[in-house]
C-alpha cells in the first residue's frame, strides 16, 4: 500500500477514526499494530510472519543483553547471535543473488562454468530499514545507552508503525518507545501541521516526481547511448529533482501521517541541495540514514580520530557500505565509493582553505552550494543508471560540450530547469529554516490557497503508478 | 531513558482549523466547476483501460474452472465481443484479456503456464502479430503480464476503489489531467471532447463510428497495415508455429481449449492483409497444422459485418457478432 493510493486514504481514514475513539491506550496501540501490519500484509503477506519473527526474537535477546550485568563474553556472544541473525536475513534476501551472480561471473573469469538453480528470491519490502532500526535497538542496550523495553506490544510498534515501515525514516527505539509510555492524541495544531505534510509530500511526490521528471529521466536514462551531452545533463538534473520529491515526499508523508497519530519522527531531509560541501549534505539527506552510518559504522571504525588516513579509510568503507545497503550492485558501490572520496577530497582542502578570510563570504558559500548540488547530480547518475557501463558513458557525455537535444524535449527542458532552480532556490533561502516555522509564519488563507491547489492538482494528476524509489532498497 | 522530541513550541496561534477549512472549500469549488465545464463540452466519465485493470480482470479468471472463457487478442477482439451478451447466448461471461495495438502471445503464453487454468481462451489472431514474428516475452502484453505478476495484494482492492472513481467523474478522465491540460496549452491544441470509444469495467470496449468521420480513420488505419510490414519467411514460420503448438498443447492437457479466430476486417485493409499476409500462405497452414479449433469470419457467413474503417465493428454490429460467434462456438461444442 503506498501512501499515493485510495486504498491508503481509506486504510488511513479508517485508523484515523479508532484512533480517536475513546478506547484505551493500550487498546489504541494494538490496533495501530494490528493496522501496520494490515499496511505491510498489503503488498505480500507472508513476509508480515517474518516481520513478527523479527520483533519477537530482537525483543526476546534485548531483554537477555539487558539481564547481562557485567561486560563480558555473554553480552558480547548475544549481540553476536543478534546481528548474525538481523544481518544474515538481510544479506539472504538482500544480497543473495548478487553474491551468487559475482560467484559464478569469478568461476568464469577462471575458466569454470557454473549454472546454478534459478533462486527467485523476493526481497521483503523495508527490510533494510527495519533491520537498521532493531541493530539500533540492539546495540544501544548492549552499549547500555538505554534499558531494554519492558512492553512487547510498543517494541512491535516500534519497528512496525506504518508510517516508517516501509522506506523510513530510520527511527530510533530512544526516540520512540518513550513516546508508546502515555496516550497519545494529536493537538489541533499537529492534526492540521501533519495533514499539511502528508499534502506537501503527496504533491512532491505526485506533481513533481512522478508527473513530470521521471518520465524525462526515464527517457534519457533508457536511451543512454543515444543521448547527447545536453541530454545527459537534463537527465541527470531531472533525476536529481526526482530522487528529491519522491524519497523526501515519502519521509515528508510518513512525517506527517505519523504526526496526525501523535507520534512525532524526526525529520529526515533538511533542504540537501543547500548544501556547502558534502559532509554537509550527507547532513541533510537521509539524515535518519546518515547519523546511522555514523554512529553504527562510522565512529565504532574508529571516525576522525586516528589520523587523517584512517579518516580516509573509515569515509570510504562507510560510504561504500552505504552504497551498498542502497542495492545490491555495483553502480551502487560505485556511487557510495564516489561519495566517500568526495568526502576524502573535501577533507583535505577544508583544512587547507576554511581559515581563509573569503571562504565565509556568502557569494562563496553560495557558488560552493551550486558546485556541490552538480557534483551530487553529476553522482546520481551512478545511482540511476541501469550499470556502470551506462553511468560511465553518460558521465562522459556530461563533461563534454553541450550538444543539440536528441532525446529530450522543448517542453522537457523548460520543465527540468524551470523546476531545478526552483528547488535550488527554495533550498538556498530555507536552508537555515524549519519549515514548520516557515509555513506557519504564512497566513493561514494564504496557506489554505496553497493546500487546495495542491490537492487540486493531486486530484487532477494522471493515475500513473510509480512506487517509491526507496521501496527496492 | 531520554526522551528528545523536535515538537514545535511556537506560542503563536496558528489557525489550521480555518486553513482546513478554507481549503477543503476551495478544493471542493474548484474541483465542482472542473467537474461541470468538462462536462458542458462534452465529455463523460470512463474507466481507463490500463495495466491495472487488466491485472483485475486477469485476477478473475477463476482457477480449476473448465468453463472459465477466456478473451485473448487485440483491439479487433476488445471491440468485437459483448461480454453480457455473450454470456445470454454462450451461458458464461468471458474475461476480457485482450489489449488494443499489442500481440497476444505473451498472454496466451502467460494462460498456458498457468498450472490451474483449465477453461476455453479464445484467442484472435491478428495477421499482422501473428505472421511477422512471435514473441513471448516483448510488448505490451508482456509487460501487462508482468505488471500482473509483480502487483502486491492489495492491487485488486485499489483499482475497483480508482474504477469507481473513474467511473463517476469526469475530472479523472486521462484526457483532462493536468498534465494533458499543461500540454494542450504549451502546444496550443485545445483539448476536444469525448473518444468514439468508451472502455466499460468489464475491459469490453465499445466504438460508436457514426460519432466520427471514418474517412480518415480509413486511412490512418490503411498506413498501419502497411507500416506492419510482410510476413515472415516459411522456415521461421515453421518455428513460430511450434512455439505456438507447444502453449496450445499444455492448455488442452490440462483439460482447457483454444479456438484461433480471425475478427472481420473490411476493404482496403483487409485487401492489403491479404496481399501482404496471405491466407494461402499463413492462416490456412496453421489452421490446418494446430490441434486448436480455428474460425476465420470470411468462412462463415453469420460472421461477416462491414467494418466502419475497415478493421473494427461498430458496437451495433459488435452485438451481432457477439451472438453469432456464441452461437458458432456452441455448434462445435466448446
Amino acid at each position: 500500500m503506498v501512501f499515493n493510493s485510495l486504498t491508503f486514504l481509506s486504510f488511513f481514514g479508517i485508523v484515523l477514526a479508532v484512533h480517536h475513539l475513546p478506547l484505551r491506550w493500550s487498546v489504541r496501540k494494538f490496533n495501530l499494530l494490528a493496522a501496520s501490519y494490515l499496511f505491510y500484509a498489503a503488498w505480500n503477506p507472508p513476509f508480515v510472519l517474518l516481520l513478527i519473527l523479527a520483533a519477537v526474537v530482537d525483543f526476546q535477546l534485548a531483554k537477555a543483553i539487558g539481564r547481562s550485568t557485567r561486560i563480558g563474553r555473554r553480552r558480547r556472544l548475544l549481540l553476536t547471535v543478534s546481528l548474525v541473525l538481523n544481518l544474515g536475513l538481510l544479506a539472504y534476501f538482500k544480497y543473495g543473488q548478487f553474491l551468487l551472480d559475482n560467484f559464478v561471473r569469478m568461476l568464469g573469469w577462471a575458466g569454470v562454468h557454473y549454472q546454478p538453480l534459478a533462486r527467485g528470491i523476493i526481497l521483503p519490502l523495508g527490510i533494510s530499514f527495519y533491520t537498521f532500526e532493531t541493530i539500533s535497538y540492539l546495540v544501544d542496550v548492549y552499549r547500555r545507552r538505554i534499558t531494554p523495553w519492558h512492553s512487547f506490544l510498543d517494541y512491535a510498534l516500534f519497528l512496525t508503525f506504518f508510517p516508517h515501515l516501509v522506506a523510513g525514516p530510520i527511527v530510533r527505539a530512544e526516540d520512540f518507545l518513550p513516546q508508546c509510555a502515555e496516550p497519545r492524541r494529536a493537538s489541533r495544531g499537529q492534526m492540521g501541521w501533519g495533514l499539511a505534510l502528508l499534502v506537501i509530500g503527496l504533491f512532491e511526490k505526485v506533481i513533481l516526481a512522478d508527473g513530470v521528471l521521471a518520465p524525462i529521466a526515464d527517457t534519457v536514462f533508457n536511451g543512454a547511448r543515444q543521448a547527447s551531452s545536453t541530454d545527459a545533463w537534463l537527465g541527470a538534473l531531472a533525476f536529481s529533482g526526482q530522487i528529491f520529491c519522491d524519497f523526501a515526499g515519502y519521509s515528508t508523508c510518513g512525517i506527517g501521517v505519523a504526526l496526525s497519530l501523535g507520534f512525532v519522527l524526526k525529520r529526515n531531509f533538511h533542504f540537501p541541495y543547500a548544501a556547502v560541501g558534502f559532509s554537509d549534505f550527507w547532513q541533510r539527506w537521509h539524515i535518519s540514514l546518515s547519523t546511522w552510518l555514523r554512529d553504527y559504522l562510522y565512529i565504532p571504525l574508529g571516525g576522525n580520530r586516528r589520523g587523517r588516513l584512517l579518516t580516509c579509510r573509515n569515509l570510504m568503507l562507510t560510504m561504500l557500505l552505504g552504497g551498498l545497503w542502497h542495492g545490491a550492485a555495483w553502480h551502487f558501490v560505485a556511487w557510495g565509493g564516489l561519495h566517500g572520496l568526495l568526502l576524502a577530497v573535501e577533507q583535505f582542502l577544508k583544512a587547507r582553505l576554511r581559515h581563509l578570510a573569503w571562504w565565509a563570504h556568502r557569494s562563496v558559500q553560495f557558488s560552493l552550494a551550486l558546485l556541490t548540488f552538480l557534483i551530487v547530480s553529476l553522482s546520481w547518475v551512478f545511482f540511476r543508471a541501469k550499470n556502470i557501463g551506462s553511468a560511465l558513458y553518460l558521465m562522459e557525455k556530461m563533461i563534454g560540450w553541450p550538444g543539440r537535444r536528441v532525446l529530450a524535449t522543448r517542453y522537457d527542458l523548460v520543465m527540468v530547469l524551470s523546476i531545478t532552480a526552483a528547488l535550488l532556490a527554495i533550498h538556498w533561502i530555507l536552508r537555515k529554516e524549519v519549515l514548520r516555522r516557515v509555513v506557519e509564519r504564512i497566513p493561514w488563507w494564504l496557506r489554505g490557497l496553497g493546500l487546495a491547489a495542491a490537492i487540486v492538482c493531486l486530484v487532477l494528476a494522471p493515475g500513473d503508478d510509480r512506487a517509491f524509489i526507496y521501496f527496492q532498497f | 531513558m531520554i526522551v528528545r522530541l523536535s515538537t514545535s513550541n511556537s506560542k503563536r496561534r496558528t489557525h489550521w482549523r480555518r486553513t482546513w477549512l478554507l481549503a477543503a472549500l476551495l478544493v471542493v469549488a474548484l474541483l465542482g466547476s472542473y467537474e461541470l465545464y468538462w462536462r458542458s463540452r462534452g465529455f463523460v466519465p470512463a474507466i481507463s483501460d490500463d495495466a491495472d485493470l487488466w491485472g483485475l480482470a486477469r485476477s478473475r479468471v477463476r482457477a480449476e474452472d473448465p468453463g472459465e472463457v477466456v478473451l485473448v487478442g487485440a483491439s479487433r477482439l476488445q471491440l468485437g465481443i459483448d461480454p453480457a451478451l455473450f454470456a445470454e447466448v454462450y451461458g458464461r461471461k468471458p474475461v476480457q484479456l485482450s489489449v488494443d495495438g499489442s500481440s497476444c502471445i505473451p498472454v496466451l503464453q502467460d494462460l498456458s503456464l498457468d498450472e490451474h487454468f483449465r477453461g476455453l481462451v479464445i484467442c484472435e489472431v491478428s495477421p499482422w502479430t501473428f505472421f511477422t514474428g512471435l514473441d513471448p516475452v516483448a510488448g505490451k502484453q508482456a509487460e501487462y503480464v508482468r505488471h500482473y505478476e509483480q502487483r502486491s495484494a492489495s492491487a485488486s482492492i485499489e483499482q475497483i476503489l480508482r474504477g469507481w472513481v473513474q467511473l463517476h467523474l469526469v475530472l479523472r478522465l486521462p484526457d483532462v489531467t493536468i498534465n494533458r491540460m499543461l500540454g494542450s496549452l504549451f502546444n496550443g491544441k485545445p483539448l476536444r471532447p469525448g473518444s468514439y470509444i468508451v472502455t466499460l469495467p468489464d475491459r469490453s470496449r465499445r466504438a460508436d463510428y457514426t460519432q466520427i468521420d471514418t474517412a480518415d480513420l480509413s486511412r490512418y488505419r490503411e498506413d498501419r497495415t502497411r507500416q506492419a510490414g510482410y510476413g515472415i519467411a516459411a522456415d521461421q514460420f515453421h518455428r513460430d508455429l511450434e512455439t505456438l503448438e507447444a502453449m496450445v498443447a499444455r492448455i488442452q492437457q490440462r483439460g482447457g481449449r483454444v479456438v484461433f479466430l480471425v475478427m472481420p476486417t473490411s476493404g482496403s485493409v483487409r485487401q492489403i492483409e491479404e496481399s501482404r499476409l496471405p491466407r494461402a500462405r499463413y492462416w490456412d497452414v496453421l489452421a490446418a497444422r494446430t490441434r486448436a479449433v480455428t474460425i476465420h469470419f470470411a468462412d462463415d457467413p453469420s460472421l461477416q459485418f462491414e467494418c466502419p474503417e475497415g478493421s473494427h465493428l461498430d458496437y451495433r454490429d459488435a452485438r451481432e457478432f457477439t451472438k453469432a460467434l456464441a452461437v458458432v462456438l456452441k455448434a462445435k461444442r466448446l
